[in-house]
């Protein structure tokens, strides 16, 4: 498999030039993502600061309030001295618990609308993929299907998961959907990670994706749509579920 | 059916009372503005100065509205029957909020224009017109208004007889569904839906506001159990059961 290119086509969105205001926070949100997608892995420098900045078109004081941010949700850590620099702190507990952030973050009417979006750009990048994939990008289907079947894992079954979505938008060679799907993964995928810790999840979505891509090897697009839709309400549902739990739990704190 | 129907529990009495409440502050905050829209307008067909008197009038209330801590409205304001606004047109005075500033919001009502906001067909104004009594949809896409999910609370306006406009107020969904959500969570799940059965709000966490139960039902293999009519827009509180040939 290829993941350099998913790598790349990733980064890019990630770090793409920002133009608008509030850039503190979207600086800070792209690099919060590129942490839990693990495109920056535990333990990794930052690049300088002057270098970041400029790579981000903002200015230094911007990326500086930034990463302070980021400090304060223990995601980064900053040494001084000679070996100084910015690091990628240890995901586990700090990033379980910006993920439940997050998630306690959105309404349940947003989780369902990004379910609901993430169907129409994945179901029907799958139907398409059935009729347009090339000989190449269905070993490549194959090969993360092997890789979803055999982890354990939340955070590994979700980047394979990611990875397969946005190859099936590869393979049906429309350039919106590849888009739409990379951007998903980048604000969408790291939160179902939470529902992967499931293990009865982790077994459906991957029956679900496999007969996907089986489809997408016998030429069936409504098939294969069906499966990866069925593969996302799942999620969504699992999502909606952990929400509440999350959200019952803060106001019983609260009482 | 007919039997267990009967059989309603307290705790369901005792939701729908809440639920109730929590409609009724919303339409509590309509009410004065009603009220003053009659003060100013009586009987007269609108002309400019009528309609600069109204703006003067409903202003600052409307401004307090928005202003309040917590509140799930989002914008407010007095929207004029098309009937009796003569060459104005279409009319509505609208105040909304945009994070923290509150402002005077202009809606396209040139029949001309594309945008055209054609509000005499809106569910929320027809049903307050012709039910005369306070309405509030189910959450709609507003594409002419706010763009987002919205619920619109109405109240028609009368003097004597005679059908002056609505009153009416859009609510943010999300804060508005969960605060009747908190009021659900507090005992067995329990359901609200509308008139065609669609999700208002829900104890059960897949039940997300304006999808309809029965794919839920059909998926879960339950039924609706008892229900319990709701005070506004033909709400109902449900329980569900098993299906019997499940």
């Amino acid at each position: 498999m290829e993941p350099d290119r998913l790598h790349t086509l990733t980064r890019r969105v990630l770090f793409a030039p920002l133009d608008e205001t509030r850039r503190t926070e979207t600086v800070a949100d792209r690099l919060r993502t590129a942490i839990t997608l693990g495109v920056l892995s535990s333990g990794e420098q930052l690049p300088n600061e002057v270098d970041l900045a400029r790579q981000f078109n903002v200015s230094p004081v911007t990326l500086r309030d930034a990463l302070q941010m980021l400090r304060e949700q223990g995601l980064v850590r900053t040494t001084r001295g000679r070996q100084g620099g910015t690091f990628v702190a240890p995901l586990q507990e700090a990033g379980q618990r910006y993920l439940e952030d997050s998630l306690r973050g959105l309404s349940s009417i947003e989780i369902r609308d990004l379910t609901d979006w993430a169907c129409a750009v994945s179901g029907h990048a799958a139907a398409l993929a059935a009729e347009r994939a090339s000989d190449h990008s269905r070993r490549v289907l194959a090969e993360i299907i092997q890789t979803m079947t055999t982890t354990s894992d939340a955070a590994p079954f979700r980047r394979a998961e990611s990875r397969l979505l946005i190859e099936l938008a590869v393979a049906s060679q429309s350039t919106r959907l590849s888009a739409a799907a990379v951007e998903l993964q980048v604000h969408f995928a790291p939160i179902k990670t939470l529902a992967y810790a499931e293990p009865a999840t982790r077994t459906l979505v991957a029956t679900c994706l496999s007969n996907a891509v089986g489809a997408v090897e016998k030429n069936k697009g409504l098939v294969a749509q069906q499966s990866v839709v069925e593969a996302a309400a799942a999620v969504g549902d699992e999502l909606l579920t952990l929400r509440n739990a999350l959200v019952l739990a803060t106001q019983g704190a609260d009482l | 059916m007919s039997g267990r129907a009967a059989e309603v529990d307290q705790h369901m009495v005792d939701v729908v009372q809440e639920i109730n409440l929590a409609v009724a502050t919303i339409f509590d905050q309509l009410q004065p503005l009603a009220t003053t829209t009659v003060a100013v307008l009586g009987d007269h067909t609108l002309d400019d100065e009528l309609a600069n008197a109204l703006h003067r009038a409903l202003e600052q209330p409307c401004r307090d509205v928005l202003a309040t801590i917590d509140t799930p409205i989002t914008g407010v304001g007095f929207v004029a029957d098309i009937d009796r606004t003569g060459p104005i047109g279409a009319w509505m005075l609208w105040w909304i909020r945009s994070g923290a500033a509150i402002k005077q919001k202009q809606h396209v009502l040139n029949r001309e224009s594309d945008s055209f906001y054609d509000y005499s067909n809106a569910q929320w104004f027809r049903e307050a017109r012709h039910g005369t009594a306070p309405f509030i949809t189910s959450p709609y896409i507003d594409a002419w208004g706010t763009d987002s999910l919205t619920m619109t609370a109405s109240i028609p306006v009368f003097t004597g007889g005679t059908f002056l406009g609505v009153v009416a107020a859009d609510l943010k969904t999300e804060n508005f569904c969960d605060q009747l959500i908190r009021i659900l969570q507090r005992g067995e799940d329990i359901t609200i839906v509308d008139h065609e059965d669609r999700v208002i709000a829900s104890s059960i966490p897949v039940l997300t506001p304006g999808i309809p139960i029965r794919g839920f039902l059909r998926r879960s293999s339950q039924t609706v159990g008892d229900r319990h009519p709701c005070a506004y827009a033909e709400w109902s509180a449900v329980r569900f059961n098993p299906s019997p040939n499940s």
